[in-house]
């Protein structure tokens, strides 16, 4: 039965990630990924506020498991699939990665390029403590300690998010997508 | 206090070990109960904000509507204790995910939901959550999410095995303790040992007719004659007055005075009788008939002297 309900988690997530890249091949833009790449974390941050109030301790494990597999994708670690494998799931932590360089590539200047740069460094670590958070709460034995990790989880993917405030906050993804324009294509204008 | 001081020892036992029962059954039911209230509110409260917590990140998806995206999150509640998802805005239904159409309405939807709502559907095993879907601090429709209670009523059902294990345990326990202290505090007093420790036990004096028992001192007089007893001679005797005018076999009598030796055997019994009589005897000729033989059944101590026809003549 967990087994089958992983399974289906896994299957889920594929079904996320072609409809995050859209059918796209390798030709896709950067754009295009960058967008696919925004809407996978909106899930994931959705996953993890679920999750932080699951009914259930099972629940709560059941989605700190598809966040995981959401960041880890297919080659991850911690990744709970079917076998065999039908189709390579890029994870977030591996895209923020592949994208490094198409970003040095397409922001030649040196003032745009180091800091969408930092930006992306940003990124891939506040993905990964929140991996580190979403792998504490699936070995959790305690509800109330499982939600405070996936709290925790939704923190550092939130904060990877970078939801524009008049606060102080680290440049991560806004400042990646604002550096391409391409805020508005995300669908996320009325946030700001 | 007045009523078991007034019931003797098995009887207060009894007395006390249907209390312990009974007050660890109400115990254990009233603890059961109180964790299954705390099971249900916590289970409500947890459900009410999965729902909460889903229709906020519904509500980025909603405008521009991306159909796509809310499906996909409305299946990922359905693998775990969701059982259906309805996402309704603007009074259309955007996403239908789960059940199987048989999903009973709310009777007023259209309620201004300030945190939402939770019921029990009548016959189903299903918590259904309603809260509102807000957009730009609006609300514009309603998200419902089925939450299969299978899995809450287990842990209690669980939960609740446990308690009626460890409560039963712990009558076992008390009782055993209770019956090994009463067992042994009718040892000590059916048969006295010479220890110092307890030489305060049976120390009142026992007065049958002639006879005298000073529990005290250990003297013993018959007629004001005092009669000399070794101590197992004094145990014996001292065990026959108390229990004066009641037939106690043999075997009773090896319990009580030889409770420490496990070679004591009737043999042992008829003995000490004997010297017990002749003791007796030397102080006073009708001290022999003072324990009288019960044949087939044992020995009694008589209390009436008189009728006896110990002080007779």
């Amino acid at each position: 039965m967990k087994r089958a309900k992983r399974a289906a988690a896994y299957l889920i997530l594929l079904t996320v990630v072609s409809i995050a890249v859209g059918g796209q091949t390798a030709e896709r833009t950067i754009e295009d990924r960058l967008v696919a790449f925004t809407q996978q974390l909106r899930m994931g941050m959705a996953l993890a506020s679920v999750a932080a109030y699951s009914p259930t301790l099972d629940d709560l494990r059941l989605h700190a498991q598809q966040l995981i597999n959401l960041l880890e994708g297919a080659g991850g670690k911690h990744v709970v699939r079917p076998s065999p494998l039908v189709e390579a799931v890029p994870g977030l932590l591996v895209e923020v990665v592949a994208l490094g360089p198409r970003f040095d590539a397409l922001a030649a200047e040196a003032d745009v390029r180091v800091p969408i740069r930092d930006a992306a460094k940003n990124v891939w670590t506040f993905l990964s403590y929140a991996l580190e958070a979403a792998l504490s709460a699936v070995d959790g034995r305690r509800i109330d300690r499982a939600s405070a990790d996936m709290l925790r989880a939704y923190a550092f993917l939130l904060a990877a998010y970078e939801r524009p405030c008049d606060t102080p906050y680290v440049p991560a993804l806004w400042t990646i997508l604002r550096a391409y324009g391409i805020v508005e294509r995300i669908g996320a204008e009325n946030e700001s | 206090m007045a009523i078991t001081n007034r019931l003797k020892g098995g009887q207060r036992l009894v007395v006390v070990a249907a209390t312990v029962v009974l007050v660890t059954a109400l115990a254990t039911i009233l603890a059961i109960r109180g964790y299954h209230t705390l099971l249900e509110e916590t289970f409500r409260e947890r459900s009410l904000a999965y729902a909460q917590a889903f229709a906020a990140s519904a509500g980025a998806w909603v405008d521009p509507l991306n159909d796509e995206m809310l499906t996909t999150a409305a299946r990922f509640l359905l693998v775990g204790s969701a059982s259906y998802v309805r996402i309704e805005y603007g009074g259309i239904r955007i996403v239908d995910e789960g059940g199987s159409g048989s999903i009973p309405e709310f009777d007023s939807p259209a309620d201004p939901l300030a945190a939402g709502e939770t019921r029990w559907t009548a016959g189903s095993a299903v918590l259904d959550v309603i809260v509102p879907l807000y957009l730009s601090g609006q609300a514009v429709g309603t998200v419902r999410i089925g939450i299969d209670t299978v899995s809450i009523v287990a842990r209690g059902r669980a939960t609740a095995m446990t308690a009626g294990g460890i409560a039963l345990g712990v009558d076992l326990l008390v009782l055993a303790l209770l019956f090994w202290s009463h067992r042994g505090s009718r040892r000590r007093r059916h048969g006295p040992s010479f220890g110092g420790d307890e030489a305060s036990d049976g120390a009142e004096t026992l007065v049958l007719g002639d006879l005298r028992i000073d529990g005290a001192t250990k003297a013993v007089t018959l007629s004001g004659s005092p009669v000399d007893l070794t101590p197992k001679q004094y145990a014996l005797l001292d065990f026959l007055a108390r229990q004066a005018d009641r037939v106690v076999s043999e075997r009773e009598i090896v319990d009580a005075v030889w409770s420490e030796s496990p070679y004591a055997d009737s043999k042992d019994v008829k003995q000490y009788v004997y010297l017990l009589r002749k003791r007796l005897a030397a102080v006073d000729s009708r001290g022999r008939e003072l324990i009288v033989t019960v044949p087939g059944f044992g020995y009694r101590l008589t209390s009436s002297p008189v009728d006896e026809g110990l002080t007779d003549g």
